[in-house]
């Protein structure tokens, strides 16, 4: 999937120090309201594009949450930038069936934890995590089944009278 | 390496009576390892979103905690008013920054109360709910329930504060405040109290930033960030108060920031009620267009995050809540390690998990032969004995 570099006068700063440092890995840029950007990367770049936002221009990782779109699952990154008050979000992919992304676990401790969630309730794979146990789902949740993801039937979804 | 015991706390955490599981690694009395067990009592609440309308996941989100009930939907009605591009009036922002003022004072109490107790202060425990208790009445008054207000709205509010009760408002606030002081006076100069927090459950500049926490558990690391101040919401950004933090970075700085920011919160609380304008109390809002947005919000506990995306149907095709406990409960990773057990229920109650929120503490069991080692009243008895130790030490 190859996309177009979009170039959109944006607003805010701290979009353009981003792209001197990580222009060449990101597809498209998109800053609908103040204060809130959301940058598109391919999946091969996020370990990178991730270490040089938390780690060398100083953001805070809020969460990373997951959109299963039916042929792929939607993974963004949410970065807080509290001194720029900006939150920014970077948005990849992972093919479906039997999603894998790079884990950030390894670069960013606080990562570990919602990594695990991700791969419980929608059933992305994280490569390299350390730890890819079960968090949120029982022990005696069946294996493969996750319940955020689209083939997820609940067996509570009835038809009311 | 010497003889370790598994101390699994929990699957009911002994301390705040919720359902978690830690298991801490013992060797002697030192915790050298530790594992978090979270979401026993998973519901679904990310799910089930998805299959109400924009409207009624208010009401869904409202119940994500009894405590932050005024956060979790002002963090998603933002979200969702970013899609619509609705501008939210005046005097309606006024409302909102009141409501979650008053909840931050009330669960920060409650708190006080709680590691007041967790000690063996068990007087702490009864003057910080009984002052908390006038503030549960004023959000009784302003939202017509003691919790799950039902306050927000995409839009607006839904409930005014009349202008008869803004006398009363600054009354309790003029009441509460000595109260409050008298209270942090006691806490914060209180011998054995500086004995049992002071270098307890350290957690350094640094994790804090790996461990991505947010709230009151970042600000006693010296870190100041508030989303409040840095990414301004309702009518935080036309009142004057001040970012509290604290260079301690272990527990008794934690009870510094909360105890010092109810100050805080008073001072917006009575200048939000003298200021506030008169205008509607909502923007109508049609139709949620496709989209997607963020909204988060200083919770009293932290930063609580969501994310929602719409496709322009009736009801949200995601949403995902972050809650403040979720990044701020691992940080016990660095905190516990290198701790006496006897410490521990102290250093865990810190950041004042919230498993409603988050969800799963373990208990201590012998590696080799599995039986319980301790069970809650024995970790309730080991830190209330320490406190009666240091105390008995001072008097000697």
């Amino acid at each position: 999937m190859v996309r177009s570099m979009e170039t959109i006068a944006t607003g805010h700063p701290l979009v353009q120090r981003i792209l001197d440092r990580v222009g060449r890995c990101i597809e498209r840029v998109r800053e609908d309201r103040p204060n809130r950007v959301f940058l598109e990367i391919a999946p091969a770049h996020n370990l990178e594009v991730a270490r040089v936002l938390f780690w060398d221009l100083g953001a805070r990782l809020a969460t990373i949450s997951g959109v299963d779109l039916r042929d792929s699952v939607e993974i963004n990154y949410h970065f807080c930038f509290d001194a720029e008050h900006c939150v920014v979000t970077v948005k990849t992919w992972a093919d479906k069936p039997d999603p894998h992304i790079e884990s950030l676990a390894p670069i960013i401790t606080g990562a570990q934890w919602v990594e695990r969630e991700i791969n419980d309730l929608i059933g992305c794979t994280f490569d390299h995590h350390p730890g890819l146990t079960r968090l949120i789902l029982a022990d005696d949740w069946p294996e493969g089944v996750h319940p955020l993801s689209r083939e997820y039937q609940c067996p509570l979804n009835r038809e009311y009278p | 390496m010497g003889y370790r015991t598994l101390i699994p706390i929990g699957p009911y955490h002994p301390l705040q009576e919720e359902a978690e599981f830690f298991q801490l690694y013992v060797e002697g009395e030192t915790v050298v390892d530790m594992e978090w067990r979270t979401s026993y009592n998973h519901r679904g609440i990310e799910q089930l979103c998805t299959k109400r309308t924009f409207d009624q996941v208010l009401f869904v989100v409202e119940r994500v905690c009894g405590i932050c009930s005024a956060s979790h939907p002002l963090a998603y009605v933002q979200a969702v008013e970013e899609i619509a591009g609705v501008e939210v009036p005046e005097r309606a922002l006024y409302l909102r920054t009141i409501v979650n003022e008053l909840e931050r004072i009330h669960s920060h109490m409650l708190w006080v109360g709680l590691a007041g107790h967790f000690l063996g202060y068990n007087t702490v425990f009864m003057w910080a709910w009984k002052y908390r208790e006038p503030v549960l009445d004023l959000l009784e008054l302003t939202t017509g329930s003691r919790i799950n207000y039902a306050n927000t709205k995409v839009g607006g509010v839904r409930r005014d504060i009349a202008n008869e009760h803004k006398p009363y408002i600054l009354k309790v606030m003029d009441e509460f405040e000595p109260k409050l002081e008298m209270l942090t006076k006691a806490v914060l100069d209180d011998y054995i109290l500086h004995l049992r927090t002071k270098n307890v459950g350290i957690l350094s500049k640094e994790e804090a930033k790996k461990y991505c926490v947010t709230g009151p558990t970042v600000r006693a690391s010296d870190i100041p960030i508030d989303v409040r101040r840095d990414d301004p919401y309702a009518a935080y950004d036309r009142v004057e108060w001040d970012v509290i933090t604290d260079d301690g970075c272990d527990v008794f700085g934690k009870a510094k920031v909360r105890l010092l920011e109810c100050f805080e919160s008073v001072k917006i609380i009575r200048q939000c009620v003298k200021q506030m304008p008169e205008g509607p109390l909502e923007t109508p809002v049609k139709d949620i267009p496709a989209g997607e947005a963020i909204g988060h919000v200083e919770a009293p506990r932290g930063e609580t995050f969501h994310y929602v995306r719409s496709d322009g149907g009736p009801n949200p095709v995601r949403h995902k809540i972050r809650a403040p406990s979720f990044v701020n409960v691992p940080s016990f990773k660095a905190t516990c390690v290198g701790q006496p057990v006897a410490d521990v229920t102290i250093a865990l109650a810190a950041v004042d998990p919230c498993y409603s929120c988050t969800e799963r503490l373990a208990v201590a069991v012998d590696a080799t032969t599995k039986k319980l080692r301790y069970t809650f009243e024995d970790l309730l008895r080991l830190s209330q004995e320490k406190t009666e130790r240091l105390r008995k030490g001072k008097e000697a």
